[in-house]
């Protein structure tokens, strides 16, 4: 998972509660625990676009999870309600996000804008806040977009209008929803771990990778033939010590193929 | 409700187009749903078309966009395709199903798993009266390509309305086909004699594993023929042909099932189909399926399209067509 937060104060109950550690990071702040990196951008979309795209650059996984927290206004909304961003707008671009949201009824979905200055007038049914767009932009080229959420917490509204809102306010809001905030990661990171491959048989594929000369197509070719044997229900251990007995690349695939024909009919 | 959507628990989110927002259907549609979360955009595309969406998370719980079809509104359909006449088209008010079929083309050709209902139903109509002038001949129209015809009735009221309007012209003829129960609307109507109903199967041991969320073949062969001895023409689609382990028995099985009650006289036509699929969808399917038996089947690649090997796939179509020649006239049996 990677939070993107604006501020230490919104990430405070998350570096605490995952038990993250600060790491040394070019311009934002940074922590990481075995699961989770967080990078505080600073406010603004300019800085919550740099920072995400810091952090997606350092990513491999297109199946990680991304979520910006943070405290927004609102239009409608009581102060300390969470809502996840199902339609994300920007007040200078014309391009609007709909971050798909595929977790029912985890806590309320608003559209929210993303505004260059703070806002003080409030529409209803509208979320204000300074970073999403920026920050849903850049982490959509990083993973597929229904692993890219955003939640704010609400921190203002037309009955207690903007003021400066102080660190320690900050980071009790979101303390505040915090069952909130974990459910929704947990469920994020098991949606997240259902679309990926299981690591064992990557792991196998570079194992049997390196015991014969496999051309580019025919590393794919063992690739299928590992995720088949997977995916029948057949025994990987069986697969592999017939590909490590063959002499060469070919004869590998041909025996694995061999082997796993007759379990191809659908049962 | 005897079968479909349970509403309110399925439908969290809607999102409709700004121009369809005051459309009487939208509305209507919208106040079935008070829980749900409504979302206003300008179109569909923003949300159905991106890239890096992953079709099998959001079928875990799809939104409702509605949105207003202003591309083509009936497709022409292969001469190929045997059943039907001399013009045949199809057209699709909605895309996506509720069912979750592992060898369901949509989820290879689709980016977005949410249903795409297009609410203006009178330019569908429009450009069907249009195509069933242009010809002296009976005119086809088959719904059920890109969604299932009868699945989300209670929701779309799709057959009610247009069963109104092809029953006044004779020579538009409807097939809806469907995997679903949810027959009411048949069953409440009066018949018609230009509209086929046609049900799909597949045997039950397959049907379980990999027609996840449709109602049992007991269920819709009792469906079936309700609506039949309701008076309604019947379409039976044995559709796709999987080949399989013990194939025979359990083909055998599901049509000693399906005539066992069935009315013949009301059978209009039964039609069989392979599994090819064209290769970009196989493909992406694969990748969303990485764990499912079907994806790793015996299949070749020819021409563009995956499929059961040829000889494979000529021996199943004619032990098939054999076995449903003993129940009925092979002028009413296809091959598509």
């Amino acid at each position: 998972m990677n939070f993107v937060t604006a501020f230490l104060a919104e990430a405070l109950p998350l570096i605490e509660y995952y038990q993250m550690e600060k790491v040394s990071g070019p311009n934002c702040p940074m922590y990481r625990c075995e699961q989770h990196t967080l990078i505080i951008s600073g406010m603004g979309k300019e800085k919550a676009s740099g920072a995400t795209s810091f952090l997606g650059q350092l990513k491999e996984d297109r199946s990680e999870v991304w979520l910006n927290l943070g405290i927004a206004g609102h239009g409608e909304y009581d102060l300390a309600e969470p809502f996840l961003a199902g339609k994300i707008l920007d007040d200078k671009e014309r391009e609007v996000f709909f971050p798909p949201q595929i977790l029912g009824d985890i806590c309320k979905v608003s559209s929210l804008i993303t505004c260059t200055q703070p806002a003080t007038e409030y529409l209803a049914g509208m979320g204000y806040d300074m970073e999403a767009h920026a920050f849903y932009q850049q982490a959509s080229r990083f993973a597929t977009r229904e692993l890219v959420q955003v939640l704010k917490i609400v921190s203002d509204n037309p009955s207690n209008p903007l003021q400066k809102i102080s660190s320690k306010v900050a980071t009790q809001l979101i303390e505040e929803t915090f069952e909130i905030v974990t459910n929704l990661v947990d469920q994020l990171e098991q949606l997240a771990k259902e679309i990926q491959p299981p690591k064992s048989l990557k792991i196998l594929h570079q194992k049997l990778l390196n015991t014969q000369q496999f051309s580019a197509t025919r590393a794919h070719q063992l690739y299928d033939l590992i995720r088949h044997t997977h995916a029948l229900g057949k025994d990987l251990e069986q697969l592999e010590s017939l590909v490590l007995s063959a002499g060469n690349a070919a004869s590998a695939l041909s025996r694995g193929e061999e082997w796993l024909k007759d379990s191809r009919k659908m049962r | 409700m005897a079968e479909g959507l349970k509403e309110d628990a399925m439908i969290n989110l809607i999102y409709v187009e700004e121009d369809v927002r005051q459309h009487p259907r939208t509305k209507q549609i919208i106040a079935r749903f008070p829980k749900a979360t409504v979302l206003t955009c300008q179109h569909h595309k923003e949300i159905f078309n991106p890239s890096a969406q992953n079709f099998r998370l959001q079928k875990k719980n799809p939104a409702l966009i509605l949105a207003r079809q202003t591309g083509k509104f009936v497709h022409p359909i292969p001469p190929s395709y045997g059943i039907g006449g001399q013009n045949n088209f199809y057209f699709s008010h909605m895309l996506n199903c509720m069912y979750d079929c592992r060898y369901c083309f949509l989820q290879g050709m689709y980016p977005s798993a949410h249903y795409l209902l297009f609410v203006n139903y009178e330019d569908f109509q429009n450009e069907i009266e249009k195509q069933t002038l242009k010809n002296k001949d009976a005119t086809w129209f088959f719904s059920g390509y890109d969604c299932d015809s009868l699945a989300m009735e209670s929701v779309t009221g799709f057959a009610e309305h247009f069963f109104s309007f092809f029953r006044k012209r004779p020579q538009a003829w409807v097939e809806l086909r469907t995997k679903s129960v949810a027959t009411r609307v048949l069953l409440g109507s009066n018949p018609f004699s230009n509209a086929v109903i046609a049900f799909s199967f597949t045997p039950e041991e397959l049907s379980k594993r990999i027609e996840i969320g449709v109602p049992t073949v007991d269920a819709r062969i009792k469906a079936m023929n309700e609506v039949a001895n309701h008076g309604w023409k019947i379409g039976l689609r044995i559709d796709p042909i999987i080949d399989c382990e013990d194939f025979e028995k359990r083909y055998s099985g599901l049509f000693t099932k399906v005539f066992n009650h069935l009315n013949i006289e009301r059978l209009h036509s039964v039609s069989l189909g392979m599994f090819p699929l064209p290769q970009p969808f196989f493909k992406k399917m694969e990748k969303l399926l990485p764990e499912e038996p079907l994806m790793a089947g015996p299949y070749e690649s020819q021409e563009g399209k995956v499929s059961f090997p040829s000889k494979i796939q000529e021996e199943r179509i004619d032990f098939c067509k054999k076995l449903l020649l003993q129940y009925i006239d092979k002028k009413i049996l296809f091959c598509c």
